[in-house]
């Protein structure tokens, strides 16, 4: 495994470099365990099964497959929430990196969700007020749906804010189910 | 819910104090309200009404003002035979060759039913049980006894120590079966393995309700609960005397407004179209007609799903507005399918998820009525799963809902798991049930498998 981490910090450094646009990174230059779990199509591995094909800092080797542009859609946004099951410091940087570079629409709507909902704390609705200012209509929506998993008032707070300046229907529909939901 | 609603109507007629119980005939179950869109005119007609106001008020989305028609005529059941009434129902519409026994609605107290029965016709190849439900509540068949007394399912499994499967699957079932939450569905036998006896099968229903356990490895907790539900037995009889080798699929499409699709641009979608074909080349290689296709728009606020489970949860309010749509398997495509309904920590992104493995049959509007897909927008190019994995993953999902289970499962912790059909090579990617689901090929034994699935109306009988 420790092999498998060496390795992954590599690529990670390759693909934070810039070198992704040299040359880029391929589907055999990850763990080919991590990968197969992501390929899974309808199960949700367990902190532990995941445990089980990641070296000690699976967040990294997640995020390495998070970025990695030459992947299929599923496998990426697919590692991007699974970080939801490191809620730690550099799993937050990572989200908040991932939603402020990555260009696919589904990639970055994961990216803010999971950052939101995984953490649930202070910073995390600091990070979705930021985000709400958005003019991306799916940014918002992973905010206002995200809001509805994290507890207390300030949550709330910022979902009723909200609706008084969203002007989208829909998402103003959604934030009144969010509100109700999470009564 | 207005199917639902119905059948606790004509419980309430046929079903009283005295236990008896009524046969009725697939077609008064399933037909009623048509909400058959492939014209185009009509895409939305029965979804925008009445039910959904309340599915986006977070209610259940029952709609009980407005039960189905051809239940409201049914006749009351004979019971003159000391209560065990088989009236036969047939309408002049219903495909032969299926029949449906309503079991009544059970009032189970300390989470079991107690001891439930029916006899199997001489003719009958497969039956299976369907349990309609409550919120947030978990059903499993267990104690499933048949004539000759061997036992499919073992008492109480889901809180066995012994299942590996935990209160999910029965891995320990000789039928293997999986739990259900406001529905639960049941296909016997689902597996050459197990032998369909005509005489009196006996089970009973498991009701329980399940919380996160104390850490991330710990196992969740069960709690039995007291519980009212509905049941009933459909029954596969064709002329034949075999499982048929053909059969017909109704299919129906929900467009939530995901990916920019209504039940009108999907009907001219390029990507869409190609998936849907790709859905029914697989089909037809196991000899079944998918037939008709229908489109429907799914307005009522959820284009996105992140939860599959408990009060309120996306699944169910997404599901329940399928109540009176035709026979068939209702596909609703969403935006994103994100998986937190594990106690444990954390969630992820699922392309696809079913309500059941069988998901409830003959019947529409249940919390479990239906098969999530997942449709982000994804420019092509980008390794999106459309065409060809989209139209697998509907096949594959829709194949849970008829009854498979995943050929192969992921190798995590200890043995991995198969199938129970001894006709699918272990690890074939290539298979549609494959967990990772790369290809389309159903063996002969899955497709006899599915072709039991009173879903699919035998052709020709």
């Amino acid at each position: 495994m420790k092999l498998q981490f060496t390795w992954c910090g590599c690529l990670l450094a390759f693909l934070l470099s810039g070198g992704a646009s040299v040359a880029r990174a391929t589907i055999d230059d990850h763990n080919p365990g991590l990968i197969r779990v992501l390929s899974a199509i309808d199960v949700v591995p367990t902190p532990a099964q995941l445990a089980e094909v990641t070296g000690k800092h699976p967040e990294r080797e997640l995020y390495a497959v998070a970025l990695d542009a030459s992947l299929r859609e599923y496998l990426r946004s697919r590692a991007t929430s699974l970080l939801s099951m490191y809620p730690n410091s550099t799993s937050a940087f990572y989200l908040e990196e991932l939603a402020e570079i990555v260009h696919l629409r589904s990639l970055r709507w994961m990216a803010v969700y999971t950052r939101i909902r995984a953490f649930a704390d202070e910073a995390a609705i600091k990070f979705a007020q930021s985000a709400l200012a958005s003019p991306a209509t799916r940014t918002r929506h992973a905010v206002i749906r995200a809001l509805r998993w994290v507890p207390g008032a300030a949550a709330s707070n910022v979902l009723t804010a909200q609706l008084e300046r969203e002007t989208d229907t829909r998402l103003r529909k959604t934030i009144l189910r969010m509100l109700r939901l999470r009564q | 819910m207005r199917l639902l609603g119905s059948l606790i109507l004509f419980c309430v007629i046929s079903c009283s104090s005295d236990g008896s119980r009524g046969r009725l005939n697939v077609s008064d179950v399933s037909s009623g309200t048509a909400l058959d869109a492939a014209d185009g005119a009509d895409s939305s007609t029965g979804v925008d009404g009445g039910d959904q106001t309340d599915v986006v008020d977070g209610s259940d989305g029952a709609d009980s003002g407005d039960a189905a028609t051809s239940l409201d005529s049914v006749d009351t059941a004979d019971a003159a035979d000391g209560g065990v009434a088989s009236d036969s129902l047939d309408g002049p519409s219903a495909p032969s060759g299926i029949v449906v026994e309503d079991l009544g609605t059970i009032q189970a107290t300390g989470g079991t039913s107690g001891t439930l029965s029916f006899t199997t016709p001489e003719n009958a190849v497969s039956f299976s049980i369907t349990v309609e439900g409550e919120d947030g509540v978990f059903y499993a068949v267990d104690n499933l006894r048949g004539p000759d007394g061997v036992v499919l399912a073992p008492g109480s499994w889901p809180t066995n120590i012994a299942n590996q499967g935990g209160h999910i699957v029965c891995l320990i079932c000789d039928n293997r079966l999986s739990s259900g939450e406001s529905a639960h569905g049941v296909l016997v036998p689902n597996s050459p393995n197990v032998s369909m006896l005509p005489g009196t099968w006996t089970f009973s229903v498991m009701s329980f309700t399940v919380s996160a356990g104390g850490s991330a490895f710990g196992a969740p907790t069960v709690e039995l609960t007291d519980s009212s539900y509905d049941v009933r037995v459909s029954f596969l009889e064709p002329e034949s005397d075999a499982i048929p080798s053909e059969g017909v699929l109704g299919l129906n499409l929900w467009f939530t407004g995901s990916n920019g699709l209504s039940a009108e641009s999907a009907q001219t979608d390029e990507r869409l179209q190609a998936a849907v074909l790709r859905f029914i080349e697989t089909y037809a290689s196991a000899g079944i007609t998918v037939s008709p296709v229908r489109y429907f728009d799914l307005d009522i606020g959820i284009d996105t799903v992140d939860s599959l489970s408990g009060a309120g949860n996306d699944f169910e309010a997404l599901a329940s507005a399928t109540a009176g749509a035709d026979a068939g398997v209702n596909l609703i495509f969403v935006e994103e399918i994100v998986d937190g309904s594990s106690p444990l920590s954390g969630f992820g992104l699922i392309l696809g998820i079913a309500g059941g493995i069988p998901g409830p049959t003959l019947g529409q509007g249940t919390g479990r009525s239906a098969v999530l897909i997942r449709t982000a927008d994804v420019p092509e190019g980008a390794g999106l799963e459309i065409p060809a994995n989209l139209g697998n993953t509907m096949a594959h999902e829709a194949g849970h809902y008829l009854g498979l289970f995943h050929s192969s499962e992921q190798a995590l912790f200890g043995p991995q798991l198969h199938d129970p059909i001894p006709d699918t090579a272990e690890n074939d990617n290539q298979n549609l049930m494959h967990f990772n689901n790369l290809g389309n090929i159903i063996s002969e034994q899955q497709g006899a498998v599915i072709r039991s699935n009173p879903w699919v109306a035998p052709e020709g009988e």
